[in-house]
């Protein structure tokens, strides 16, 4: 009987205890200062649907599906540190400035704005683990940067920098100003 | 000596069921953390268009470990029927839930001109700029650039972002520390006086 006894909570034991120990969160990395001079002028807010199903195998018992939303604040402009020498001009009352190509100066996905609508989970499977919610948002944030391509963040970066340095440098006293927007230099492949 | 066999051959038939039990999870239930599912295409809508001029000078890199803890309650007798209380009690300095995410972050100063908040008077020999007062224009975070260190039992989204909105929050204490206020009305004045050519000397001042 008092085997029977040992064996049965031995088994309770190995069967249900086979707990993860917790790990000590590793120290911070050191940080860094960097002096930067970005004009950011043109901002975007651009929200996503993250819909994911996970269907059942011959291996896995019951299906996951989820869906999330998400949305990014992307900032676009134009890096003033690139501006060389040469770029600014002036000619008596007109001042001549060739601007660097616009380019996205921050890209930031609030966790607050970042919700999970629907989560559905059946037969044995586990939950969605917010290690995997960080996976298909890792996965989402990679499409919003592949898709804002096809906005006119950049366009609109760059008119909205043209006015703002027209309004600038009027306001000093240029009765002209012209603003040049650099092409950006073909990538090779 | 009778005994000592038949304790022998249950604990053979404990390790075979052990090892059974351990194989149909491993092939029926367990999900598989190499398998990487793919989301679905959708398309991104954009929600709002907005015209800006903030001008960032100074760019704060940093990465916070944020940890979260939920210990076992009371000292219940029960703990001594569940095996995984126990565990937990004895071997695992009675953490029933952990949740340690490392956010490694941006936090940016500068000014914000979007309002046309800016005046420029000129004397003679003299221009005058002023500028409003140098703040934190972005906190740059996102989920590339965050990660789960450990996840343990079950978190819920808003306790997850509670400790996100903690991070953020900490990445600009950890800034202001630094004082980089100052450097940024420095860097400023620096970046002013690269985009005005004139002969006359530029004087720039911030609101207080």
């Amino acid at each position: 009987m008092k085997y029977t006894l040992a064996i049965f909570l031995m088994s309770i034991l190995v069967l249900s205890s086979c707990g993860e120990e917790t790990k000590e969160p590793p120290k911070a990395d050191i940080y860094e200062v960097k002096n930067i001079g970005l004009l950011s002028t043109s901002e975007y807010t651009i929200g996503k649907i993250i819909k994911l199903s996970d269907p059942p195998e011959w291996y896995k018992v019951g299906d996951r599906k989820i869906l999330m939303s998400c949305k990014a604040k992307i900032k676009a402009g134009v890096d003033l540190k690139k501006i060389k020498e040469g770029d600014i001009s002036v000619n008596g009352n007109t001042i001549t400035i060739v601007l660097p190509p616009a380019e996205i100066t921050s890209f930031t996905m609030d966790p607050k704005l970042t919700h999970t609508e629907m989560e559905s989970v059946s037969g044995f499977r586990q939950g969605f683990s917010q290690n995997e919610k960080y996976k298909y948002m890792r996965q989402a944030e990679a499409s919003i940067r592949s898709d804002m391509r096809d906005t006119k963040i950049l366009e609109d970066a760059e008119d909205n920098a043209a006015t703002f340095l027209t309004d600038f440098y009027e306001q000093m006293g240029y009765e002209k100003v012209i603003v040049i927007h650099q092409k950006e230099e073909a990538k090779d492949e | 000596m009778n005994d000592t066999i038949r304790l022998l051959k249950n604990l053979v038939v404990l390790a075979l069921v052990g090892v059974g039990v351990y194989l149909v999870y491993y092939f029926f239930f367990r999900d598989t953390p190499e398998e990487e599912l793919r989301i679905d295409d959708t398309p991104i809508h954009i929600e709002s268009i907005r015209s800006i001029a903030e001008i960032s000078v100074v760019n704060y890199k940093d990465e916070v470990v944020m940890d979260s803890v939920i210990r076992h309650r009371g000292n219940s007798t029960w703990t001594w029927l569940d095996s995984r209380k126990m565990f937990d009690k004895y071997l695992n300095s009675n953490i029933k839930r952990r949740l340690t995410i490392i956010v490694r972050g941006e936090v940016r100063f500068g000014v914000d001109l979007s309002e046309t908040n800016f005046k420029i008077r000129q004397t003679a020999d003299s221009i005058f700029i002023d500028l409003p007062k140098p703040k934190v224009l972005d906190v740059v975070v996102s989920p590339s650039r965050t990660e789960v260190f450990q996840e343990q039992g079950k978190w819920s989204d808003r306790e997850r972002k509670t400790l996100e909105v903690k991070a953020k929050d900490k990445l600009v204490k950890n800034a202001q520390q630094l004082d980089l206020h100052e450097k940024t009305e420095k860097n400023i004045r620096r970046l002013m006086n690269q985009m005005i050519r004139t002969e006359k000397e530029v004087i720039i001042s911030f609101d207080k």
